[in-house]
């Protein structure tokens, strides 16, 4: 330990400590400053963060496509190229006036004022196929941006049911209705651009790739929609009509086949889903399915149709022709309105609003498309004493072609309400299907009994009645046809002359339904009547359809349906009605046991210990809906004899050997064997 | 103990500076615990340091990852491209640190000017004219040498010029008041090291090469007057320096409203506010940060301490900053308790090296200092900088390992 020693290292330690003390100083500025960056400016920051990132833009996904039940496009989305030039970037602006000339087809003018200046960007106008711009690659200055573009390749071909996409949104049809399945997920990518906005080449960062839409495969058969498409344009043109519906369906499934309509020439809008009509004579079956099935009349009961006019409730109900006793099989296939209508006066008013409701008129059908209008089916409480007759022939109610479709492929399918299927398959865009399409039934419409009666009174129809016009000679039809007046804009009728709508629903084959038409046609000139002009249209679409090489169809079975036997004779009347009617009046008609109409409430019979059999025709009779719950005695109803009850209301009948049954409020379970 | 080492001589006596290592200064209290032996030196002091590194290094790894899988994945990389790359150089480094920990101090100083003269022919062949195949240009500077595996000489040059201005200062301490004979010799040596540098061009090393050197100097002992006389020479030649090209306009653009430039250093000090504002005081949420995504400029280098900001807030930003002075502190301590004044110099010098860069940077990031292009010490990207870091972390752990009442 030296002298020198002490005080040269107590100057050493000093400066150390200076050092350290500088250190210390140095951090607690850095601090300092994280905390007015980081505490105090925070807001900020935080808002230039935000606004910064928001210069990310999206990337719009590929749409999926749009396939019909065979697999074939009917839209497709491709990419094609906006064009961006920045002037001050060009180093060749010959070649890219030219570049833009050639490849594009670009006026020179426009070409030379995109490209010069000082602008620091200018777009060109339009969008070009990848193909086109491929020439513009490698320019510099010349930007490419591409941009999903949708495709439709059958060019037209179902317009207004797939609809259009504008702006990356669908509008109108399966577009519209399945865009969150067509439309993927947006993915993010972030530009970064200096402080005058552009953006920096190559400094594209995507954040969250596009998620590619799903693949929508429809139950259209696009040879089917392009024959119904073809045979209505025919129809329209031949008639002078002003627009038409077309709608083919699968009744078995409720699949839609085809569906198109054409307004003013133009098959964009979707009428046959979106504007309702009054249905008139094509209700017919209807209404005689709702007498069938309450057990009101049978086929055979026959009425007086007199001269073909009948004055009631202080109007004139008048047919085309005939007059006479007809039976009600003969009603139909003549399509008397005074026959129907007198034979709708035997069912009470909620009888009648119940059958029809039943076939799912004045609701929706749950159609998947966009603005499914459901029509007006008013409730027995608002009904005009005229209202029974009006329904009974298709008026006082307002239906669409759909509707009328799908109550007609009831008939075709045992009674069976299908809901319309539209929607087969949704694929991931990888193939693998995520979702399908399955046929749902909405509810059994009349029983099976009810449907199979009805058929031989259809085909009579086509055969010799009011739509022999579809007549085919390989394959018998049931068909009804309908003729209505017209209503304007401002929901009157019109009184011009032609102002009609005609339609007609057939049944193809009529033994083994495997086809289901609905064709309706808007104001057609010179004959109006739906048996003249909307029943050829079917016959001649189903003439296309057989000819072509692949229809939906099952041709086996088919075969087995064509007619190798000689259509039976029109059933001669067998049974007259029980009580002597030639002279008695018709108000003096024994009246139904239903309650008066609408009017008060009712109640819940005592049926204890009644057979089901009868125990639902008086049900039935009331006009409410039953749940049955085993056979053979009836045990009890939920709810109980004596409780007040509606029309329509559903009534559940438990019976002895029902087993599954237990109400909450039952003492116990009826126990089996333990 | 080992007396032979141990034996006493005077303490400045400069015959035995560098042939011998039997010299020791007591200026350390012993310490009142000590560990358990780990090979790392004695006391709590170590421990710490290697605490405090491993948790930067893990920390490091994290942060990496989360900055530079972008920038991975934008070049169709793998997104552990970079942290794989980097947990070897944590290796190597790890294994550099422990090598140096064990080798004594006094090699160190034996060999300074072998080191100095090897780290100044690396930087020689990075500029030479015709040496590009093995030193390419990258973004308008040769700073790396591409022999295999890549290397950047001026990381080397940083731990060379440490430990020749240790060995240097005591070799010339009793003429370090003068400055003909004294100071002239240390300026000398850098500028041998400093213009290669530049000429790279590479001023931000070239800055803390001197500012670390300068340190040291002042630490063992040099005339304040000749600092102020400095000072003043460098004033022209940083003024000349600083307002020449794109350097000036840095300053200029600086002093100037920063909002109204669009890009270059000013856009990067911007962006990387905005990253540490936007943080706030716990952050946006590890791997949240949105900055990374090309706004930021070198997220996983030249600002990773605003990508830190923004990921962790202020929390992250004080915990890296409280880290680094840890490590200045006790540094500082082993400094006090070396046993000579090469090994005290050596460690205040390291730990000048390790807390000017990392304070430069956050300096940087905090808009307190101009953009320039330093990384964070064991967190930024960098293999040569990490193993050159860990190194010297060895050495400061040498030091505390030789000190009296140590184990070697």
């Amino acid at each position: 330990m030296t002298g020198l020693r002490e005080p040269r290292e107590r100057a050493l330690r000093l400066r150390r400590r200076l050092l350290l003390v500088s250190w210390l100083l140095v951090a607690a500025v850095l601090i300092a400053r994280a905390a007015e960056v980081q505490l105090v400016e925070r807001a900020a920051w935080a808002a230039e963060a935000l606004a910064q990132h928001e210069k990310s833009r999206v990337v719009p996904p590929a749409r999926g496509r749009i396939l019909d039940r065979n697999g074939g496009e009917l839209a497709v989305s491709h990419m094609r190229a906006a064009v961006g030039i920045a002037p001050r970037e060009i180093v060749d602006r010959e070649a890219v006036v030219s570049g833009l000339v050639e490849h594009l087809g670009v006026r020179p003018a426009t070409a030379r004022r995109v490209s010069a200046g000082t602008d620091s960007w200018n777009v060109v106008p339009g969008r070009y196929s990848m193909t086109q711009v491929e020439g513009l690659r490698g320019l510099k200055g010349v930007y490419l941006e591409d941009e999903p573009s949708r495709l439709y390749p059958r060019d037209g071909l179902a317009r207004g049911l797939l609809g259009v996409v504008r702006d990356g949104v669908g509008r109108g049809g399966i577009e519209q209705s399945m865009d969150s399945v067509l439309a993927g997920r947006n993915g993010r990518e972030i530009v970064v651009r200096d402080s005058r906005g552009r953006v920096v080449p190559g400094q594209v960062v995507v954040v969250q790739p596009p998620v590619a839409g799903r693949d929508v495969v429809l139950t259209i058969d696009q040879d089917l929609q392009a024959i119904a498409e073809e045979m209505l344009v025919a129809a329209i043109d031949s008639t002078g009509a002003r627009g038409g519906d077309m709608v083919i369906t699968d009744p078995g499934t409720g699949e839609i086949l085809a569906l198109t309509s054409v307004v003013d020439g133009s098959n964009a809008a979707l009428s046959a889903v979106n504007t309702t009509y009054e249905p008139g004579s094509t209700i017919k079956p209807f209404t005689t399915a709702a007498l069938l099935r309450y057990g009101v009349a049978l086929l055979s009961d026959s009425v007086d149709t007199g001269d073909g006019s009948w004055r009631t409730e202080g109007r004139l109900i008048s047919d085309i022709g005939g007059g006479g006793w007809l039976t009600l099989h003969e009603v139909i296939r003549e399509s008397s309105n005074v026959g129907i209508a007198k034979f709708a006066s035997l069912m009470s008013s909620g009888q009648q609003y119940t059958s029809l409701r039943d076939f799912g008129f004045g609701t929706p059908t749950g159609i998947p498309l966009p603005g499914e209008a459901s029509g007006v089916l008013r409730r027995p409480e608002h009904w005009t004493p005229m209202s029974s007759h009006s329904l009974s022939f298709g008026y006082e109610l307002s239906v669409t072609p759909v509707q009328m479709a799908m109550a007609f492929g009831a008939l075709a399918n045992d009674g069976l309400l299908m809901e319309p299927t539209l929607i087969r398959e949704v694929r991931d865009h990888d193939g693998t299907p995520v979702r399908l399409g399955r046929p749902r039934p909405v509810r059994r419409a009349v029983p099976p009994s009810v449907a199979e009666a009805l058929t031989p009174v259809l085909v009579d129809v086509v055969e010799e009645g009011t739509g022999t016009r579809a007549r085919m000679s390989t394959f018998r039809l049931a068909g009804k046809s309908g003729t209505t007046r017209a209503t304007g804009a401002d929901g009157r009728y019109e009184h011009a002359k032609g102002a009609y709508f005609a339609s007609f629903g057939a049944i193809f084959p009529a033994d083994d339904p495997q086809l289901l038409f609905f064709v309706r046609l808007d104001r057609p000139q010179a004959v109006y009547y739906g048996g003249e002009t909307a029943a050829p249209v079917t016959r001649a679409t189903l003439e296309t359809l057989l000819s072509a090489r692949q229809a939906p169809i099952d041709r086996k079975a088919l075969a087995l349906a064509a007619r190798h036997v000689p259509p039976p004779a029109s059933p001669a009347p067998l049974v007259r009605f029980a009580a002597a009617i030639d002279d008695a009046p018709l108000d003096a008609w024994p009246a139904s046991p239903a309650p008066e109409g609408y009017a008060g409430a009712m109640t819940v019979p005592v049926l204890e210990g009644a057979s089901v059999r009868v125990a639902l025709r008086r049900l039935h009779k009331l006009g409410l809906r039953v749940r049955l719950e085993g056979g053979g005695m009836v045990r009890a109803t939920l709810p109980g004899a004596g409780v007040a009850i509606a029309v329509g209301d559903t009534i559940r009948v438990l019976t002895r050997e029902a087993t599954l049954v237990v109400p909450a409020d039952a003492p116990e379970a009826p126990g089996r064997g333990g | 103990m080992n007396t032979r080492l141990r034996r006493q001589v005077a303490p400045w006596n400069l015959r035995n500076q560098g042939r011998s290592l039997a010299w020791t200064l007591d200026v350390a209290p012993k310490s009142r615990f000590s560990l358990p032996a780990t090979g790392l030196g004695h006391g709590w002091e170590p421990m710490i340091i290697v605490a405090l590194i491993g948790t930067l290094l893990l920390f490091g790894l994290l942060t990496l990852h989360s900055a530079s899988s972008v920038m991975a994945q934008r070049v169709e990389l793998p997104h552990y491209h970079y942290v794989g790359r980097q947990a070897t150089g944590v290796l190597i480094g790890l294994l550099a640190m422990f090598v140096c920990a064990r080798v004594p101090t006094g090699y160190w100083q034996r060999f300074a000017p072998h080191l100095m003269l090897g780290s100044l022919a690396l930087l020689i062949v990075v500029i030479l004219p015709f040496t590009h195949a093995i030193a390419p240009e990258v973004n308008g500077a040769r700073r790396w040498l591409r022999v295999g595996v890549t290397v950047q000489p001026s990381d080397l040059a940083k731990l060379a010029v440490v430990a020749w201005t240790a060995a240097m200062l005591v070799r010339k301490r009793e003429y370090l008041r003068s400055l003909r004979r004294g100071l002239a010799p240390f300026l000398v040596g850098w500028g041998l090291v400093l213009l290669p540098i530049l000429l790279e061009p590479d001023l931000s090393t070239a800055c803390l090469i001197t500012a670390t050197g300068m340190t040291m100097v002042f630490a063992g002992g040099a005339r304040i007057g000749h600092f102020v006389f400095l000072g003043l020479l460098l004033i022209p030649l940083a003024g000349s320096v600083l307002v020449s090209g794109y350097r000036g306009a840095r300053w200029k653009s600086l002093l100037l409203d920063p909002g109204t430039a669009s890009d270059g250093p000013v856009f990067q000090t911007y962006q990387s506010l905005v990253a540490l504002g936007s943080g706030g005081v716990t952050g946006v949420g590890f791997g949240e940060g949105r900055q990374k995504f090309g706004f930021l400029p070198e997220a996983h280098n030249d600002f990773i301490f605003a990508m830190i900001g923004e990921e962790w807030g202020f929390a992250g930003a004080v915990a890296v900053i409280l880290c680094f002075l840890a490590l200045i502190v006790v540094g500082f301590r082993i400094a006090r308790q070396a046993r000579n004044l090469f090994s005290q110099l050596l460690a205040v010098g390291i730990v000048s090296l390790i807390g000017l860069q990392a304070f430069l940077h956050i300096g940087v990031g905090l808009g307190v200092f101009p953009a320039t292009g330093l990384s964070l010490p064991f967190i930024s990207f960098g293999r040569t900088n990490l193993v050159v870091m860990l190194a010297a972390v060895g050495m400061l752990l040498a030091v505390a390992r030789e000190a009296p009442g140590g184990e070697a």
